[in-house]
């Protein structure tokens, strides 16, 4: 009896070891995928050497008087007591400026500017002008009426509009890389503005990528 | 009825619907651009920077009539209201108020208007023209004033940052003033920015 056993375990062994050889002893194949997904950048900018305004600091010039309002236009004063500056600035050095810094000096009731620029689409994506914020306030459209009076804005926090601000509409524009768009924007300034001060306001330029245009915009 | 389960299941479908919307919603990239807006304003700012009278002696060593000025308002610790003070005054006699007006503002200004103010009368008033005034409401008159500028750089009306212009008020007292009497009135000045000025 001790001795069959001692005969069928070495053969146990025997017979696993030919079937795990058998399991190996094959040809094979793989085949891989590599995925690799290069993404576009959405991004654009204010272009150098396009702002052009009415009233420089640069060189004299008189100013403009808001003689039209609610209309918008303006009439040349005989005097140059206030100018505007505008530069251009690239904050995060991308090499895309994505801030302009607009600085009315020395204005006074009814001082009117027009500053008229060109965006540059700098990304690889088509995108679409959506929105401006203006002081915390989001608009999707602005000026809808040809003649309709912009926006009165209060920097002073006194509940009295200190500025009158009309944007030229472009919203839902699109912009394929490379492609420019002009846009303008008007500032008038009213009889509510304290003297002797300086006021600032932020506005956001938003643009979105093409194809979420019509999900975004407000129902 | 629906069974628990099939709760259950609706539930952690809705949740899957939600999940996959609101990603949809924010599977977008956007770039934002600024304008950042700067708005210094000036200052519409003038004062009395000088004055002075004509009064003199009316005979040698003897001065029936005097006159005094003093400033009786500040804003800024700028002169913007002068007193003028005229004692002892008689028919005829007549003298002349000189003030310089300073733009010390940053805008030029343009007089707005002038008025000539006593009790509830509010009276405009041009320049190089005499007006009478019944102070007293007697219906006699019993000052005549007379405005013009004595000196003036500009056009007349228009005052650029750091220039002046300084106006003469002549006062002449009429014969139907009363005697021992204190008569009392008003100029004010008003200057504006000169582009909402015609």
């Amino acid at each position: 009896m001790r001795s069959k056993k001692l005969i069928t375990i070495p053969l146990t062994l025997f017979m696993i070891a030919v079937i795990i050889s058998a399991s190996y002893a094959m040809w094979s194949e793989v085949l891989r995928m590599n995925a690799e997904v290069v993404t576009g950048i959405v991004d654009w900018e204010f272009v150098n050497g396009t702002v052009i305004h009415l009233d420089s600091c640069l060189y004299s010039v008189n100013d403009y008087n808001a003689s039209l309002l609610p209309e918008p236009g303006s009439t040349q004063l005989d005097k140059d007591v206030g100018c505007t500056e505008v530069v251009l600035r690239d904050f995060d050095g991308d090499g895309d400026n994505e801030v302009m810094i607009v600085t009315l000096i020395n204005v006074y009731p009814w001082y009117y500017e027009h500053i008229a620029f060109k965006v540059h689409n700098t990304g690889t994506i088509p995108i679409k002008i959506w929105r401006v914020i203006i002081n915390g306030e989001e608009y999707y459209e602005l000026n809808e009426q040809v003649l309709q009076q912009g926006i009165e804005i209060d920097l002073s926090g006194d509940g009295i509009p200190d500025i009158l601000l009309w944007w030229g509409d472009n919203f839902g524009t699109q912009l394929e890389p490379c492609h420019s768009a002009d846009i303008s924007f008007d500032i008038t300034v009213l009889q509510g503005a304290p003297q002797n001060t300086t006021l600032t306001l932020t506005i956001s330029f938003e643009a979105v990528q093409w194809n979420e245009y019509e999900e975004l915009l407000p129902r | 009825m629906a069974s628990r389960l099939q709760k259950s299941v609706l539930l952690a479908a809705t949740f899957l619907i939600l999940a996959t919307v609101v990603g949809a919603a924010f599977a977008m990239w956007s770039e934002t651009l600024r304008i950042n807006i700067i708005v210094v304003t000036g200052e519409v700012d003038v004062e009395w920077s000088d004055y002075w009278h004509n009064d003199t002696y009316e005979k040698p060593d003897l001065d029936v009539t005097t006159v005094n000025i003093t400033e009786e308002e500040y804003e800024d610790s700028e002169v913007i209201k002068l007193k003028v003070e005229i004692n002892n005054a008689y028919p005829c006699y007549k003298v002349a108020i000189f003030g310089v007006v300073d733009n010390i503002g940053t805008i030029p200004v343009k007089r707005e208007s002038a008025k000539i103010i006593y009790d509830a009368t509010e009276k405009e008033i041009d320049l190089d023209t005499w007006y009478q005034l019944d102070l007293n409401n007697d219906n006699l008159s019993d000052i005549e004033v007379l405005l013009k500028l004595y000196e003036d750089g500009g056009d007349g009306s228009q005052i650029d940052p750091g220039y002046n212009d300084t106006y003469m008020l002549v006062i002449h007292v009429l014969q139907e003033a009363l005697e021992n009497h204190t008569y009392t009135f008003e100029l004010q000045l008003t200057f504006a920015q000169w582009n909402e000025v015609e």
